[in-house]
């Protein structure tokens, strides 16, 4: 904690993570979040857990999310939102009615004083203090790769694809039904649990040698039992599977969208100024990404796309050499990160949306909303 | 089904008049068995280690297999210092040194405990499985996690109890066992 | 009435939600009901669950919201408890202290009797207590992951740092440097561009001497030199840690590795292992007190000191509102078939109430909504124009914004209203133990028994036609009743004056049972 506290932020704002699977929440200026909880909220009417954004209409999200914040704010942080100034870390793709929302609930339910709303890709840099990188946060329910050059997101080179922590649980699931498993057996945390205690990316030969079938298949790694103890069954989980599961994100298709893909493909839609930057700093944020061996293997199945594809290989050139960041702090909150340093400085106070100007329009500022961005505009 | 009790006692070995025996049961030096407790040999003998407690309404079971018989070399050989607390319900196949099975639970018929294990109160363990060493069963779901330190001897109890409950209750007496049979794992 | 299942009786709110009575609260200035949505919660105390201690908010806020004394298992998030395990400690000129094994396996954790020292003859031997932590669920202790064993029981257990704060430091000095620095460069560039216009003539525009002209002059430029902000960016390597070579042939020993929660309840660093998961200290819990929207006054007020359960102020509507509980259909539910439900009703408060059963609302009682209208009209006094601008008024303004709901009428049968209105008497609690009493007199026809300030009413009721198997009946009714509001405003000294009030109440009667022919 610092030893000093600047005396104009004697409450320091609230900074907010809301992911799918997980949420970051913590106070601004802190190094790491205070607790990361499930994106998950118990109906006050029915008792039952359900996540955050499994919603039928807006009107039953507004009522989850002041559940949900709810919770937070008297039980995990402890503070009255009233009047507080807020840090919300979003996707800028992310769908627009949960950002609406969200700022209404803050706004008219909660009372705060002003929310900020950051992007990921952007704001994740700022825990490195470099203007230019490809940012990479691989998430629950998808992967994004954003290029920032220069402090400025180029949103026309964004790819994503539905990959990610849900896609894995998805793969462990079926090839452990096809094992003899019982399905009733693999609860959404089983599959988590497997996923992150026992799972990991393996290396391209290895990779390769067993997609091409044959004998010459290495031995594959141990199998472990794991034992559910809530059915009181053990699930035998073999090797090949603790291995392959990762395999989805870097699967050769024709339509050139696993993850290494991804990669090449938004350094392509950017100009060819900014390219190299982008190939020599390359980050990835996202609980995602905390798999053991992804770093390497990435490495690895770039480099050979690079030499071995026609398409990359006549649109690269030179010697070009990948290189990757190493966040502070873990990645699963590096964006949260990212958020806390900017509700430290003096940009909470300048670029907020305030809730007088909220409750006048009743609306956020968009960007790829034209009233918000025409020149002329008040 | 054994038609006699037999149940040896080795010296130094406290164990309670009210207690539920049945079957060929040899409790080594030092055990202590409370009232209300039972141990059941149906298929086969049982020999316990020393210096072992076995508190009220424990039950160690050594139980028929369907369509099996008593076999007199069937036998449930429990390790010494174990703790066999309020409740709970053993029908292990093997026992090591050393562990602990807390109030309530119930460790099945497959399961394999080795040594110093602790087994939480209140956890049903049904399936077939190995507990290895220092493994520490806890929790709702039934979690485990190796223990890195090892768990605290009982001696003080033990000596304690010795002292104490021939005060308030009937014992057995210990009928000398010349070829003072040891626990075999 | 039991409190595990959702009651059937539900309200309507004030803000349109349904709820049961024990989740209603009764503003008595405002005389309306209000739920947990609806109201304002503020946080009155912090207090930590497990010591049951209370701490100032300041304190609290300075060590994060965490207590000083009690620590929760990393494993398996239960409380740990000190246990004390005995060391002799040899004085004289070694000063060598021997750890003998520690003799717990007592539940009260007490030291045991001094053991003699080992060797040396001319020491006097005396015991120390020695304290570790240990959690009483899973057998965790302080000693897995290597903290030495403390002689206090409390206040010396060691935090593990972050081990990136330094830099984070770092990083947020330069960011507050580099805003700081963007947002007077775009000063200066204001001012260059729209110099101020001033009203009156000054001194210097006739001579042309400026301030800063003559700082110029002087050799002194601008007012403070800015420190450039730097920091070290971070550094992109393309050496990336593979994957240990023994990951291929070693089996995973499950039971060292840490699942996603208990890596979720460090979140500095999320250690992958068992034996680095270090003691959290245990977080603290808040007593809340309710704040009613429209008038400010408060709802519910707790006690201050956390062993205590009572409330300062109380003002659930059970107190308030007459309770309506469903005893039992009289008939299975056919739809079309007229029928006739039993219910229960208490009067909780010391007056004596007149209820009526309606199928449409009452018109609104004049003297409760002019006090209502009263209180909101609260407009803003004396705010100067210019706080205006900036935003900040003198008094408090409605504090809500929410839209008020549309009650969602569910009801799908029709009621027959009973024929007039009755009374309950007053609670009086030493009436519980006489005899019953018949009075003799003249009741209304719909009212099967009543004693003391209950009563139980039967209501004819026909489900509508066309509902479908199974489906759960559900009636309507607004409820009137007289409540005697005993606030008294400060400017009149008034005698307590009796409203007539109504709520919305919906029971679901239960689920069709056959199907309509």
């Amino acid at each position: 904690m610092p030893i000093y506290e600047s005396v104009m932020q004697e409450k320091p704002p609230i900074v907010l993570d809301i992911g799918t699977a997980y949420t970051k929440l913590g106070f601004a200026a802190e190094a790491y979040p205070r607790k990361i909880m499930p994106t998950e909220v118990v109906m006050t009417t029915t008792g039952i857990r359900k996540r955050l954004f499994d919603y039928g209409t807006p009107e039953e999200l507004y009522d989850q999310l002041v559940d949900f914040l709810q919770t937070i704010f008297f039980k995990h942080l402890l503070v009255s939102p009233k009047e507080r100034k807020f840090v919300l870390v979003e996707n800028v793709f992310g769908p627009t009615v949960l950002r609406e929302t969200l700022a209404r609930v803050l706004f008219v339910h909660f009372d705060v004083s002003s929310v900020m709303f950051v992007p990921v890709h952007l704001i994740a840099l700022s825990t490195l203090a470099v203007p230019t990188a490809l940012v990479i946060d691989i998430g629950y329910s998808e992967t994004s790769v954003m290029p920032v050059f220069s402090g400025v997101q180029i949103m026309g080179a964004f790819k994503d694809q539905s990959y990610g922590g849900k896609a894995v649980h998805a793969e462990i699931k079926r090839q452990l039904v096809e094992t003899g498993v019982k399905e009733s057996l693999l609860t959404e945390s089983v599959l988590e649990d497997i996923k992150v205690r026992t799972c990991f990316v393996t290396t391209m030969e290895r990779a390769q040698a067993r997609a091409k079938g044959g004998e010459d298949q290495p031995t594959p790694a141990p199998g472990v039992d794991y034992i559910v103890s809530d059915n009181d069954a053990v699930i035998q989980v073999p090797g090949s599977l603790r291995e392959a599961v990762y395999e989805i994100m870097f699967e050769p298709s024709n339509e050139r969208d696993s993850l290494p893909h991804l990669i090449l493909r938004s350094i392509l839609d950017c100009t060819l100024d900014v390219r190299r930057a982008l190939v020599e700093s390359v980050f990835l944020v996202g609980g995602g990404s905390m798999v053991q061996g992804l770093l390497a293997r990435l490495r690895q199945e770039l480099h050979h796309l690079l030499a071995e594809d026609p398409f990359y290989a006549e649109r690269f050139h030179g010697e070009l050499q990948f290189k990757f960041f190493n966040a502070i702090g873990k990645q699963n909150f590096t964006a949260w990160l990212g958020g806390a340093l900017c509700g430290a400085t003096d940009l909470i106070q300048t670029r907020s949306l305030v809730k007088e100007t909220y409750l006048k329009s009743e609306h956020v500022p968009d960007w790829s909303n034209l009233c918000d961005n025409r020149p002329t505009g008040s | 089904m054994p038609s006699e009790n037999r149940i040896k006692i080795l010296p130094k070995a406290v164990v309670c008049e009210e207690s539920n025996l049945r079957g060929d049961i040899t409790f080594s030096s030092g055990c202590v068995v409370h009232p209300s407790a039972t141990v059941i040999a149906d298929a086969g003998p049982i020999i316990i280690g020393e210096n072992c407690i076995i508190e009220e309404y424990a039950t160690i079971a050594h139980r028929l297999e369907p369509g099996a018989s008593w076999d007199v070399n069937n036998i449930l050989s429990i390790g010494n210092h174990n703790v066999f607390e309020v409740g709970c319900q053993v029908e292990a196949s093997r026992i090591g040194d050393k562990n602990v099975f807390e109030s309530k639970c119930f460790v099945g018929r497959g399961v394999t405990v080795s040594n110093g294990c602790a087994v939480g109160a209140g956890i049903k363990i049904h399936t077939s499985q190995l507990l290895p060493q220092n493994t520490i069963v806890y929790g709702e779901q039934g979690l485990q996690r190796e223990a890195i330190d090892k768990q605290g001897s009982q001696t003080l109890q033990i000596d304690f109890l010795r002292k104490v409950l021939p005060n308030y209750h009937h014992l057995r007496k210990p009928n000398y066992d010349p070829k003072k049979a040891r626990s075999v794992v | 009435m039991s409190f595990m299942q959702p009651s059937p009786v539900k309200y309507a709110c004030s803000c349109g939600i349904l709820n049961p009575i024990n989740k209603l609260f009764f503003c008595r200035h405002c005389p309306k009901l209000h739920c947990g949505f609806c109201v304002t919660h503020e946080i009155e105390s912090h207090f930590c669950s497990n010591c049951l201690e209370n701490i100032p908010s300041t304190e609290a806020k300075h060590k994060k919201n965490c207590c000083a004394n009690c620590f929760d298992c990393p494993c398996c998030q239960h409380t740990l408890s000190a246990r004390a395990s005995t060391v002799p400690v040899v004085r004289k000129s070694e000063e060598s202290k021997d750890v003998k094994e520690p003799k717990d396996g007592d539940s009260t954790g007490e030291a045991t009797p001094p053991v003699p020292a080992s060797s040396k003859p001319s020491a006097v031997p005396t015991t120390k207590k020695m304290y570790y932590l240990s959690c009483l669920s899973c057998r965790w202790t302080t000693r897995d992951v290597g903290i030495p064993d403390q002689g206090v029981a409390t206040g010396t257990w060691p935090d593990n740092e972050c081990l990136y704060q330094a830099r984070f430091n770092a990083l947020v000095e330069y960011f507050q440097a580099v805003v700081l620095q963007e947002k007077q460069e775009k000063l200066e560039f204001m001012r260059r561009k729209a110099p101020k216009q001033h009203k009156f003539p000054s001194l210097t525009d006739r001579t042309g001497l400026t301030v800063s002209l003559i700082r110029r002059q002087i050799g002194w430029n601008d007012k403070v030199p800015k420190a450039k902000a730097v920091i070290t960016p971070a550094e992109s390597t393309s050496e990336v840690e593979g994957l240990p070579a023994n990951i291929f042939t070693e089996q995973p020993n499950l039971r060292n590795v840490t699942t996603i929660a208990q890596r979720h309840s460090q979140p500095a660093d999320q250690p992958t292992a068992v034996g680095s998961l270090y003691p959290q200290r245990r977080s603290l819990w808040i007593k809340r007190s309710l704040r009613c929207r429209q008038c400010e006054h408060n709802l519910i007020k707790p006690e201050y000191h956390p062993t205590s359960i009572k409330y300062r102020i109380q003002l659930f509507a059970s107190y308030h509102v007459p309770e309506v509980v469903m005893v039992r259909c009289e008939q299975p539910l056919v739809p079309g078939k007229s029928n006739a439900i039993l219910l229960k009703l208490t009067n909780p408060t010391m007056y004596d109430m007149t209820i009526r059963l309606l199928t449409a609302a009452p018109p609104e009682d004049a003297q409760v909504s002019a006090e209502t209208t009263r209180v909101v009209k609260e407009e803003p006094i004396s705010s100067s124009p210019l706080l205006k601008t900036v935003g900040i008024t003198l008094s408090r303004q409605n504090s809500t914004r929410e839209v008020k709901r549309e009650v969602i009428d569910a009801s799908n049968a029709e009621i027959v209203p009973l024929e007039s209105e009755f009374v309950l008497s007053q609670r009086d609690d030493s009436k519980e133990f006489d005899e019953y009493v018949q009075l003799p007199t003249e009741e209304p026809k719909f009212i099967v028994w009543r004693k003391g300030n209950k009563v139980l009413v039967r209501l004819q009721f026909t489900p509508a036609e066309e509902l479908a198997f199974g489906t759960d009946v559900v009636l309507g009714f607004f409820m009137q009743y007289t409540y005697v509001n005993t606030v008294t405003n400060a400017s009149e000294k008034k005698e307590p004056t009796t409203h007539a009030l109504h709520s919305r109440v919906f029971i679901t009667a239960g689920a069709t049972e056959q199907k309509a022919t």
